[in-house]
C-alpha cells in the first residue's frame, strides 16, 4: 500500500543514467549528426540546436542533463550562450562542455570563465567525448543526490524547529494554569476549592505531558508516516468533557456554550478516530474559539450525523479576510500575540491523519464556523477494515440511542511513577477508571479490595515482584472463589525484557498477556479497548489491514493453501467452542498454533493460544467472539513473493 | 557442498496436520539427496517406519489417536527401528526452552514449532546421521 520512496528513487536514477538528455549546440548539421551518432549509440537522448538562441529556448523548455556547446556560431556565440545559461536559475546547474577548434589556452580559459565545466578540442575522438560526457553526467547525478539529501535534512530540521516552537507556545497555557492555581490554593482556605484547583493543576499537567507525546506524533503525521489506529469515539461525550475543562477561561469572558445534538433522542455521535487525537484536536479548536469569541457571546457546537460525523463550532468572532484562504497553513495566525499559527495547522494534520477533513466557514458576517468531518464508526461494512479488530462491540451496533458502555476499572502497578501519568494520559477515556499503585504489596491489596476488570502489573517492583503478585492472586482466587461466575481480574504483565522464557514464566504465573516496554500507546489502548468491548475477556487484536506477507518462492503455492485450510477449519473450531468441548478446542488450537508459527504467522499463533486459554478459563463466549474475528484476519492477508536471493 | 559425497537419506515426518507435512516436504525437497515420506496418520507411522527404515523420524507430539511419545516408545521397542534417530517437533515447548536445554527436553531431542522455519529445517538436516 505504501509506495517505497527508496525504490522510486532508484528508478529515477536508472532513468537519468540510461536515458540522459543531452543538448548539442552547433551551427554545422554535420557536426550535430556525428555527435548524435556517438552519443545515441551510447544510449543518450539527443536534442540539437543550431544556434545559441534556439539552445536557450530548448534548455528552458526542458532542462537537459548536459549541454555540448560549439563556440564559433553566427549570432550569439557559444561563450555568450553559456553565460546566459549560467545566469538563469533553471539552467544554472546544467554542465556545459565546450567543443571547439579554438584550442589556445586563452580560448579555453574564456570558456571556463563563463562557467563551462570542460573543454573538448576539435577534431575530437568519439571515446574522449563519451568519456567526458559520462564523467560529467555522473558528477551531476552525485551533486543532485547530495542536494536532495541536504534538502531532506533541512526540511527535517525545520520541522523539528516548528514543533519545538509550537510546543513552547502551547505549553505556556497549562503552565500558566499550574502556576496560577498553585498560588490560588495558597491564598484560599476552603477545602472544596482547593480540591477543585488541584484538579485543574493535575489536568494541566496532563495536557502538558500530552503535548510532549503528541509532538512526536505530529512529526510523523507531517511526514505521512503516522500509523492510525482508529476506534469508535463518542464525540459528544468527548467535547462535553473538554468544555468542562476549558470552563475557566470561558467563564472569565462570560461565554456560554449552546449545543445541538443529531436529534433530540440521539445524543451520541460516534466517529472513527483516535481518542487522543480527537481530544487534542477539539481542545485546540475550542481553545481558539474561546479566545476569538467576544466577551459575553455564545459558542455554538452543532453535532450532525450524516455520511460522516460532523461537528461545527461557531463563535461570534471574525477571521480576517486576508488569512481565510490560508487558515490551516503553517504559521498563519490572526494577530494573536505569541501565537505561532501552528494550532490550526496541527488541527488539520490531526483531522487528515484520521481520514477526515476540516474547513472554515466565514460566509456569515460576524461569525466563524469550523467544520470537522470524521468517518463514522461502523460495526461492519467497508470501514470495518479500519477498525483494529472486529469485535461484537456494544457501541457500534447501532449508533442511535446507544448508552455509553459501563465503566471499566483498571489497576496499574509500577514503581516508576512517571509511567503512571503516561498511562493515565494514553488511556484517558470517560469509560475507564484507573487506579495506580507503586509496589507489589499494594497491588495485591488492591486486587482483593476492589473489583478490577484488568490489572497491568510491572514485573520488576520493590517489595513484591509482578510474578509473585500474580501467583498470590491466582492462589487466593482458586482457594476462595468457589463460585465460578465470580469475575476475575485479567492480569497483564509489563516487562522490559522481551525473552520467551520470561513470557512463559508470566503465563505460568497466571498473567493473561505480556506487554514489553516501551509500551506503545496503540498496543496498550488495543488491549484495554478490547477489554471494554468484550467485557469479560481480553482478546489479542488481530490486524485486519496491511497484512502483507513475504513468501519464500518455494512456498508460493503452499502458503495460500495453508491460509485456505485455516479458514476452512474455523467452523470446526467454532462448533467445538459452542459445544463447550474444552478438550477438542485445546487440541485444535494447539495444532493450529504450531502450524501458524511454522508457516510464519506468529500473531495468529498467539491468537489461537489465547482462544485455548479462554476455554481453559471456562470462557466459551469470549472464545467464540475471538473465533469470529478469524475470517477477517485470514482474508486480509496478501502475499508478496520475494526473489530467491534476497 | 559436494552432493556426491552425501549419502541419500529418507526422512519420515509424522504430523496430523497435513499443512505442516506439505510445508516441511516442500522445504526439505530442496535438498536433492533427501526423500521425504510424510503421514498424517500416527497409526500408519509405525508400519511406515518398519517398512521404509528411514534415516530420521520427525514426529509431532500432540496428535489424535496416538501421541508422539507412544510412537517413539513403540519404535524403540522394535529391534529394526530402535536405532533410528527420533526428533519431536512440537508447539508444546517454547523455542527458548529447547535452546536452553541444547535441543533436548527430558532427554528427548526436540524442535519447537515456534522456532524460525529455517532453523527448524537446519535442525532436521543436522540430525540426519
Amino acid at each position: 500500500m505504501n509506495p517505497s520512496p527508496v525504490h522510486e528513487r532508484d528508478m529515477n536514477d536508472k532513468q537519468t543514467s540510461q536515458q540522459a538528455d543531452v543538448l548539442v549546440v552547433d551551427d554545422t548539421p554535420d557536426n550535430i549528426n556525428v555527435l548524435r551518432e556517438i552519443l545515441g549509440a551510447a544510449g543518450y537522448k539527443i536534442r540539437a540546436a543550431l544556434n545559441g538562441n534556439l539552445a536557450l529556448k530548448a534548455a528552458l523548455a526542458k532542462t537537459p542533463d548536459l549541454i555540448l556547446m560549439d563556440v564559433v556560431m553566427p549570432g550569439m556565440d557559444g561563450i555568450e550562450t553559456c553565460r546566459m545559461l549560467k545566469a538563469n536559475a533553471q539552467t544554472r546547474e546544467v554542465p556545459v562542455l565546450i567543443i571547439s577548434a579554438l584550442d589556445r589556452t586563452q580560448d579555453k580559459l574564456r570558456g571556463f570563465e563563463v562557467g563551462a565545466v570542460d573543454y573538448i578540442s576539435k577534431p575530437f575522438r568519439a571515446e574522449e567525448v563519451l568519456a567526458r560526457v559520462r564523467t560529467h553526467l555522473s558528477l551531476r547525478e552525485a551533486r543532485q543526490q547530495l542536494e536532495k539529501q541536504n534538502q531532506a535534512l533541512r526540511d527535517a530540521a525545520r520541522l523539528r524547529d516548528d514543533v519545538d516552537h509550537m510546543l513552547k507556545h502551547d505549553l505556556k497555557g497549562p503552565l500558566n494554569a499550574i502556576i496560577g492555581y498553585a498560588q490560588l490554593i495558597r491564598e484560599t482556605d476552603s477545602g472544596e476549592q482547593t480540591k477543585e484547583f488541584s484538579h485543574i493543576i493535575e489536568e494541566s499537567g496532563y495536557s502538558m505531558l500530552n503535548m510532549i507525546h503528541e509532538s512526536f506524533d505530529l512529526l510523523k503525521m507531517e511526514r505521512g508516516t503516522y500509523e492510525l489506529n482508529p476506534q469508535p469515539i463518542n464525540l459528544v461525550a468527548l467535547i462535553q468533557r473538554i468544555t468542562v475543562e476549558s470552563r475557566t477561561p470561558a467563564e472569565k469572558k462570560q461565554l456560554t456554550f449552546a449545543t445541538t445534538f443529531p436529534s433530540d433522542e440521539n445524543k451520541v455521535l460516534l466517529a472513527s478516530g483516535e481518542l487522543l487525537l480527537c481530544r487534542s484536536l477539539f481542545h485546540n479548536l475550542l481553545k481558539n474559539a474561546v479566545e476569538a469569541a467576544p466577551a459575553g457571546s455564545e459558542i455554538a457546537i452543532h453535532y450532525e450525523l450524516a455520511d460522516v460525523a460532523r461537528v461545527s463550532i461557531t463563535n461570534q468572532g471574525e477571521v480576517p479576510v486576508a488569512i481565510r484562504e490560508r487558515f490551516f497553513d503553517k504559521f498563519v495566525t490572526s494577530g494573536k500575540v505569541g501565537g505561532t499559527g501552528l494550532g490550526t495547522y496541527s488541527a488539520r494534520l490531526m483531522v487528515e491523519s484520521q481520514r477526515g477533513s476540516i474547513r472554515l466557514d466565514s460566509r456569515t458576517a460576524g461569525q466563524t464556523t469550523l467544520i470537522v468531518e470524521l468517518p463514522l464508526a461502523h460495526a461492519n461494512g467497508e470501514s470495518a477494515a479500519m477498525q483494529p479488530a472486529k469485535t461484537p462491540s456494544v457501541q457500534t451496533a447501532a449508533p442511535a440511542l446507544e448508552p455509553m458502555p459501563p465503566t471499566t476499572h483498571l489497576l496499574y502497578a509500577d514503581d516508576d511513577l512517571s509511567n503512571h501519568t503516561y498511562i493515565r494520559r494514553i488511556l484517558d477515556s470517560p469509560t475507564l477508571k484507573i487506579t495506580t499503585c507503586a509496589n507489589g504489596l499494594q497491588a495485591v491489596k488492591e486486587l482483593f479490595t476492589h473489583r478490577y476488570s484488568l490489572a497491568i502489573i510491572d514485573l520488576e517492583m520493590p517489595e513484591m515482584d509482578g510474578c509473585t503478585v500474580a501467583m498470590q492472586y491466582q492462589r487466593e482466587l482458586n482457594q476462595y472463589a468457589t463460585d465460578a461466575t465470580i469475575s476475575r481480574t485479567y492480569l497483564i504483565a509489563l516487562t522490559g525484557h522481551d525473552a520467551p522464557s520470561i513470557r512463559k514464566r508470566c503465563l505460568d504465573c497466571g498473567f493473561a498477556r505480556v506487554l514489553t516496554k516501551p509500551i506503545s500507546p496503540n498496543d496498550i489502548r488495543l488491549v484495554v479497548q478490547h477489554q471494554i468491548a468484550v467485557g469479560d475477556f481480553l482478546p489479542l487484536a488481530l490486524p485486519t489491514a496491511n497484512n502483507t506477507m513475504e513468501v519464500d518462492p518455494i512456498l508460493a503455492e503452499i502458503i495460500p493453501e495453508f491460509i485456505a485450510s485455516r479458514v476452512e477449519q474455523i467452523p470446526e473450531l467454532k462448533a467445538a467452542i459452542l459445544a463447550h468441548d474444552g478438550e477438542r478446542v485445546r487440541k485444535l488450537c494447539h495444532q493450529i498454533t504450531g502450524s501458524c508459527s511454522l508457516h510464519g504467522f506468529p500473531t495468529a499463533s498467539d491468537y489461537y493460544l489465547e482462544i485455548a486459554t479462554a476455554v481453559e478459563h471456562g470462557n466459551f463466549a469470549a472464545a467464540a467472539a475471538q473465533c469470529d474475528a478469524l475470517p477477517a484476519y485470514w482474508n486480509s492477508i496478501t502475499l508478496d513473493s520475494i526473489p530467491p536471493n534476497s | 557442498m559436494n552432493t556426491q559425497t552425501i549419502k541419500p537419506a529418507i526422512i519420515l515426518i509424522v504430523d496430523d496436520d497435513p499443512t505442516v507435512l506439505r510445508l516441511l516436504t516442500a522445504k526439505l525437497s530442496v535438498f536433492k539427496w533427501i526423500t521425504v515420506i510424510a503421514t498424517a496418520d500416527p497409526q500408519a507411522a509405525i508400519a511406515l517406519a518398519v517398512e521404509k527404515l528411514p534415516d530420521l523420524i520427525v514426529c509431532d507430539i500432540d496428535m489424535n489417536k496416538m501421541d508422539g511419545c507412544e510412537i517413539a516408545q513403540r519404535l524403540q521397542s522394535q529391534p529394526a527401528t530402535k536405532a533410528i534417530p527420533f526428533i519431536f517437533l512440537s508447539s508444546l515447548v517454547a523455542a527458548a526452552d529447547v535452546e536452553r536445554n541444547k535441543g533436548t527436553i527430558g532427554g528427548r531431542r526436540m524442535i519447537s514449532k515456534q522456532s524460525p522455519l529455517d532453523k527448524i529445517i537446519g535442525a532436521i538436516i543436522e540430525a540426519v546421521p
